[in-house]
């Protein structure tokens, strides 16, 4: 058998071919990748929020209307919400006081701009360093329910009591795709505005009312009979 | 021919690696959605297992309101050790009443505590487990409060000197998951313990901020104050209680005393020479406060010799014969304040003393429920992620309200780490003691070293044996005829002294 070489334009239809099969083959993996960040991300902003509504649930459950030092025990708006409760952290201080003290203070808050929720939770008179959590979302809402409308807004001690239930609405962030920019970059400039524009225009993706019991006995307006 | 062959061989290597290789990864990835799953479960579990919680507390106090009769009558209410409140045939929702208290009550009346928001250095320092030091601390602490007072026992943390042992005692006994878990130790054990720890633990079990109580008759009538001008309408009112004749009698004393202590009531009865036992009608339907609840009184009927002790006039002997004497009072007796006078184990002037801090009902009792579901064929085994919970249910109105509520499903973690952290700060302290002994020059015995983990054997043990234990006696259920109370307090929170965490 005789041994041949290959001609120049044997080469560069190798070489093309080549190329054009890496490229598919690097493109298809780069899709994949970023289509896998995307999935992880909106992971990420789905556990951050079942954690929140998780804490929130297990705190608001037990909160106080205000402490001993005269702070308000549920004080929020509709992007923050500050909460003391009685509950338990086995965290490990330097304090055995600390630990098994019945007081303790949860701030949630959502920053607009970036999207991101920070949490903390902590005995009372620790540092308050809320954490980011991980994941972005389009929005995220607080209302507070007085026994007969929402609000936007509590103070424990101004309203002289608990709300009968808080809710938290959350809107996860769409994935950035190319014929969606506009859609995308439309609630961004809401929120610029400070329109809750996710809010008014489309449903929650995760929506939670948390009842307070016992919060107001005489909400309703009717007294039970004697 | 030996090429392709080579190539076969290379092709099913090939192919296996890659079957194999993806095997592993499909393996890792059910693993890794199984735990996934696995915690979505527990969380679920949990968050459903808090919804039982409460609605077992509402229910307990649902059960505890319909016995507000008795409470009036100085009695205890009558509850179950276990309410079941669903059944699906192979588990069952349950809610448990842990026993906590420290003779293993499953209820304990906070009446029968000492309030510290009501409380003065005198009845504080005379508390066994506290000091004079330690009682104008808590005294100046709850006057330095914007609204000057505490909302709970855990407030006195945060007083310099009081620390978390002199509050709960010892804190590696903490043991409401354990018992969550049917996790106790065998019913001989539990006996025993219960007898060994028949006093105060520490200040939790003598201190409370929720004394206070309905001003209400024996008939759940509101009382008569007399701390106001004398008026056709007071006169109407003692006419209709007691006749015309004690009116007239009463306007005759309106004019020489007024009535701003209850003391002020016992006075007159001892001075117009009223036999003992008939001060009861008069100590029941008379006050002198306009408040709807009134608050710092100690219930007779529930209090401990230690709390007893607090009272002014009444020392250890008085006190312990003051709890030894109610266990054979009967019904009647009970319902009123006066009894200590009827039993002779109290004198008048003695009685006079304490009129205005004492009551013989409790309106608000502590519990501990821990939630969860059960095997249906063993209802009394261990609670599967049991969430537990502990509530003080206030029943001063008709409507009952959780006047503290405090998820303690970690507290038995978060208490054993705190042990373990005062033995270790205990230790630090050790070897200067040891360099101070042998610097003097005397034989140093061996020094014994303490235990890190007092409780650690035990917990192993009790892990390894997760077989079921019998539950304690079961206490009587009771069936109660629901009845209606009359004109109890409006739901008015003026001159009210109840705490509560719906109040700010």
């Amino acid at each position: 058998m005789k041994c041949r070489g290959m001609t120049l334009l044997e080469v560069l239809i190798a070489i093309t071919l080549g190329l054009v099969l890496l490229g598919s083959v690097t493109s298809f993996a780069w899709s994949q990748l970023s289509s896998r960040k995307q999935v992880l991300e909106a992971a990420d902003a789905r556990r951050s929020v079942t954690l929140v509504i998780d804490r929130l649930e297990q705190d608001l459950i037990s909160a106080v209307a205000g402490t001993s030092d005269g702070e308000p025990g549920i004080q929020g708006d509709a992007s923050s919400i500050t909460v003391f409760s009685r509950g338990v952290a086995p965290s490990w201080t330097d304090d055995p006081a600390t630990m098994v003290g019945d007081l303790h203070r949860l701030v949630v808050r959502f920053t607009p701009s970036t999207g991101q929720v920070a949490m903390n939770r902590s005995p009372l008179g620790e540092d308050d360093r809320p954490a980011m959590l991980p994941g972005t979302l389009s929005d995220f809402r607080l209302r507070y329910f007085d026994g007969q409308a929402w609000q936007d807004s509590w103070n424990s001690l101004d309203w002289g009591g608990l709300p009968v239930a808080v809710e938290v609405a959350c809107w996860y962030g769409r994935p950035a795709e190319e014929d969606d920019e506009p859609a995308f970059d439309a609630s961004v400039t809401a929120r610029e505005d400070a329109l809750p524009l996710a809010a008014e225009d489309s449903v929650p993706d995760r929506i939670r009312v948390i009842l307070v019991p016992d919060a107001q006995p005489d909400a309703t307006g009717v007294e039970e009979p004697l | 021919m030996t090429s392709s062959n080579r190539r076969g061989g290379f092709v099913i290597v090939a192919v296996l690696i890659a079957g194999i290789s993806g095997l592993w990864v499909a393996t890792s990835l059910l693993f890794l959605a199984q735990s996934d799953v696995r915690s979505a479960e527990v969380t679920m579990a949990r968050t459903q297992h808090r919804s039982l919680g409460l609605s077992g507390l509402r229910l307990l106090a649902d059960v505890l309101v319909d016995q507000r009769q008795e409470l009036l009558a100085g009695q205890a209410p009558v509850v179950d050790s276990q309410y079941s409140l669903w059944d699906d045939g192979d588990r069952e929702g349950v809610v448990r009443l842990l026993p906590f208290g420290s003779g293993g009550e499953r209820l304990v009346g906070e009446a029968g505590r000492l309030d510290i928001n009501h409380a003065t250095v005198e009845q504080l320092s005379s508390l066994p487990m506290m000091d004079v030091g330690q009682a104008q601390a808590v005294v100046e602490a709850r006057q330095s409060r914007s609204d000057q007072r505490f909302h709970s026992i855990h407030d006195l943390l945060a007083i310099e000197g009081i620390e978390a042992q002199d509050l709960f005692g010892d804190l590696s006994e903490e043991e409401s998951m354990d018992q969550a878990l049917g996790l106790e130790g065998d019913l001989a054990e539990r006996v025993e313990q219960r007898l060994q720890v028949a006093g105060s633990r520490g200040l939790v079990d003598v201190l409370t901020v929720y004394g206070f109580e309905p001003n209400l008759q024996r008939s759940g009538r509101r009382r008569i104050d007399l701390n106001v001008p004398w008026s056709d309408e007071l006169a109407r009112r003692v006419t209709e209680r007691f006749g015309e004749g004690a009116a007239q009698a009463l306007e005759q004393i309106f004019q020489e005393t007024s009535f701003d202590e209850d003391a002020k009531i016992v006075r007159v009865l001892r001075d117009f020479q009223v036999p003992t036992r008939e001060w009861v009608d008069p100590l029941d339907a008379l006050t002198t406060r306009s408040d709807v609840h009134v608050a710092g009184r100690l219930d007779l009927n529930t209090a401990s010799a230690d709390t007893m002790e607090t009272l002014p006039g009444i020392d250890r002997s008085l006190a312990d014969r003051l709890v030894s004497e109610r266990e054979s009072l009967d019904e009647q007796e009970r319902a009123s304040i006066a009894w200590p006078v009827l039993r002779d184990v109290l004198s008048p002037e003695a009685f006079e003393a304490i009129a205005d801090l004492v009551t013989v009902r409790s309106w608000t009792w502590r519990v501990r429920v821990a939630a969860g579901t059960v095997a249906a064929d063993d209802p009394d085994g261990p609670i599967e992620h049991a969430v537990v919970y502990e509530a003080v249910i206030d029943l001063a109105d008709p409507r009952p309200r959780l006047g503290y509520l405090r998820e303690i499903t970690m507290l038995q973690t978060a208490s054993r780490l705190a042990a373990a952290l005062e033995v270790e700060r205990d230790l630090d302290r050790q070897p200067l003691e040891n360099v101070d002994v042998e610097m003097e020059g005397t034989l140093v015995g061996p020094v014994e070293e303490p235990d890190l983990f007092p409780d650690e054997t035990n917990d192993l043990d009790a892990w390894a044996s997760m077989d079921d234990n019998p539950e304690l006696d079961e206490e009587e259920s009771q069936d109660q005829a629901p009845d209606v109370l009359a004109d109890p307090a409006s739901s008015e929170e003026k001159n009210s002294h109840r705490v509560g965490r719906w109040l700010p």
